[in-house]
């Protein structure tokens, strides 16, 4: 219990403020690129950057740290130049709501039943088909010469597009929702070794595009008038409609029936929401508050406030040592300028007391820990302040010529008053001059001289002059 | 015979001599605590090198070291009965000497001497104060190269 109350010691309200700001950072960009390569890229760049790097540098791993560095840096600027049109596409297809607030919405607006059937009657009359479901990437940097249709998915468009006399029959539909946006598309051939040698051009078609974007690509064979599919790297052959309604489904994202569907995607967010939480939470615990250091701040003032008017405070401690711990991140922030300890003495009465220093007493930010401070304690002694006044005497020195003798010395003013503690003021009798020499001296006069006032902190009425005029008589000696 | 009442004149009149004496005195007596104030008064206090005939000499308030002796002459008158007093040195405000001194009626001289050494140079003052504690008078002075 005590570690749990630990964990949370100190933390502060932007602490929290900036723990839910970038967690929502990340779940936006979860929520926006999630299914794309993009996302893929930028979940990679992260662990490299938050996890690896790290740990490379705690182990002191420089070179593979420093590696690792540039290739972070490096892939900053590569996704910007590679998924240039996808960021594009992002930032202008979206209005402000939907970039912040939006859900992207599932594709339900896919005829799959339609397109499902109109593959497999193909097939089933054993007419090639070359069929792109989109994903959520932009094809355009991949697929040309494709002739924009835009028309409406039905099983008799996709089977007049790919009737043999039909012009536009070679090639392959793009569908985009309910939308066939291009025809007799031209995908890219895939290079791979490893194909079985029964695919011929337009399966290698599909699996060309399928490695290069998210999209799922149907292929209906000609000679064999199978269905196959390509997804990412793999290319399968489908055994009947319900496995290619699945894998349809699968691709958009739609479930087996609407309610569940949302239901399911409602889940999914909410899952990564927290996900993107907890990796925020743990990420700002371990870097920015786990990262515990310790700082010595050796003259920090002491301020007595709520004194009594006329009390003085005599004998105290002025300055104290303290050792403070906390995240590395706000020990820094500290300037020694904005730490003071204030000790009240609001309740103290004339006399001595002796005050504990504890963290009540010091301005320390939140999050900050008091390890320990130097001295603990401070006596603190209240002094009330009284007006005295002193007489003033002439602090001779020298020496006369053996002939004349000092016979009086009058001191104008006289008497001088002085406000001090009245522990202090009650031990001085006498204010004293400066000395005064009697070498020069031959006959009676007069000289200034200043007071020489000890112990310095009494203070003189204001106006009051700090020195005085002394009217000496010499006499001769007798024998 | 003759002789006999000669020796008794003689004595009657001695008798006669020490009643009047005695009846004076008592007068003298009664009359006294009329005629003066009933309280001790210094009427001299000074800072001085030494006596000479009962007469404080070179009075000063600034003495060299060298005099190696300085001395505080005070006379009171009068002084109603019996009391004492205290004479207090200090060097700047520590106290160096508080030596207390009997007075007796009618008129009371009293001389204190402080011996100097070469660590006494600077402010002095020297307070006498009455048997209640009552500061009479303040006398200050230096000693001096």
């Amino acid at each position: 219990m005590d570690s749990l109350f630990t964990l949370f010691e100190g933390i502060r309200f932007w602490d929290v403020a900036d723990i839910l700001l970038i967690s929502y950072i990340l779940f936006r960009v979860y929520a926006l690129f999630r299914g794309t390569l993009l996302f893929g890229i930028l979940m990679g760049i992260s662990i490299l950057w938050f996890v690896l790097l790290p740990i490379t540098q705690s182990r002191g791993m420089v070179l593979t740290g420093q590696v690792f560095q540039g290739i972070a840096a490096a892939a900053a600027l590569i996704i910007i130049v590679v998924f240039r049109n996808e960021i594009r596409s992002l930032l202008l297809a979206k209005n402000l709501k939907s970039f912040f607030w939006g859900f992207p919405r599932m594709r339900l607006d896919t005829p799959v039943e339609v397109i499902v059937e109109s593959v497999y009657e193909l097939a089933k009359k054993r007419t090639g088909a070359l069929i792109v479901l989109m994903g959520n990437e932009d094809l355009g940097e991949v697929i040309h010469s494709g002739i924009s249709w835009h028309g409406q998915v039905s099983r008799e468009m996709i089977q007049s597009i790919f009737w043999r006399d039909n012009p536009v029959h070679d090639g392959a539909i793009i569908i985009q929702g309910d939308e066939i946006r291009e025809v007799a598309a031209i995908l890219p051939l895939s290079q791979r070794e490893d194909l079985p040698s029964r695919y011929g051009t337009r399966h290698r078609a599909a699996a060309g595009l399928a490695e290069a974007t998210d999209a799922l690509v149907i292929v209906v064979s000609e000679e064999r008038g199978t269905v196959s599919v390509a997804k990412g790297t793999e290319m399968k052959t489908v055994a009947g409609d319900n496995q290619l309604l699945q894998v349809v489904r699968e691709h958009l994202g739609l479930p087996e029936n609407e309610e569940g569907g949302k239901k399911r995607g409602r889940l999914e967010f909410a899952i990564a929401g927290f996900i993107c939480l907890i990796c925020v939470s743990f990420y700002w615990y371990v870097v920015a508050r786990g990262e515990v250091t310790v700082r010595i701040l050796d003259e920090v003032p002491v301020e007595y406030v709520n004194s009594e008017p006329g009390v003085e405070i005599i004998g105290s401690v002025n300055r104290v040592r303290l050792e403070l711990s906390g995240s590395a991140r706000l020990i820094r922030q500290i300037g020694e300028e904005q730490i003071n300890v204030s000790i009240d003495l609001g309740d103290v009465a004339e006399g001595e007391k002796t005050c504990k220093i504890t963290r009540k007493n010091m301005n320390l930010p939140p999050g900050v820990r008091l390890q320990s401070v130097t001295p603990e304690e401070v006596e603190v002694v209240l002094d009330r302040l009284v007006r005295k006044v002193f007489p003033i005497q002439v602090d001779w020195v020298g020496k006369l010529p053996e002939n004349l003798r000092l016979v009086d010395a009058k001191v104008i003013p006289a008497q001088i008053a002085f406000t001090e503690g009245s522990r202090v003021i009650n031990e001085i009798s006498t204010i004293y001059t400066e000395r005064i020499s009697l070498d020069q001296i031959e006959k009676s006069g007069r000289i200034t001289a200043e007071l020489d006032i000890y112990p310095p902190s009494l203070k003189m009425d204001s106006g009051a002059k700090t020195t005085v005029d002394i009217d000496f008589k010499v006499a001769e000696r007798t024998q | 015979m003759k002789c006999k009442f000669i020796i008794f004149l003689l004595l009657l009149t001695l008798l006669i001599l020490h009643s009047f004496s005695l009846s004076f005195a008592q007068e003298q007596e009664e009359a006294t605590p009329a005629e003066s104030p009933q309280e001790l008064t210094l009427v001299k206090a000074v800072m001085c090198e030494g006596l000479r005939s009962l007469v404080p000499l070179n009075e000063a308030i600034a003495f060299s070291i060298k005099r190696e002796e300085v001395f505080c002459f005070l006379d009171f008158d009068p002084v109603p009965e019996k009391t004492s007093i205290r004479i207090s040195w200090f060097w700047r405000d520590e106290r160096r000497r508080n030596p207390k001194f009997i007075l007796y009626p009618r008129r009371w001289s009293t001389l204190d001497s402080m011996q100097l050494r070469d660590a006494d140079k600077g402010p002095w003052r020297v307070e006498v104060r009455d048997v209640e504690g009552n500061i009479l008078k303040t006398l200050r002075f230096s000693i001096t190269d």
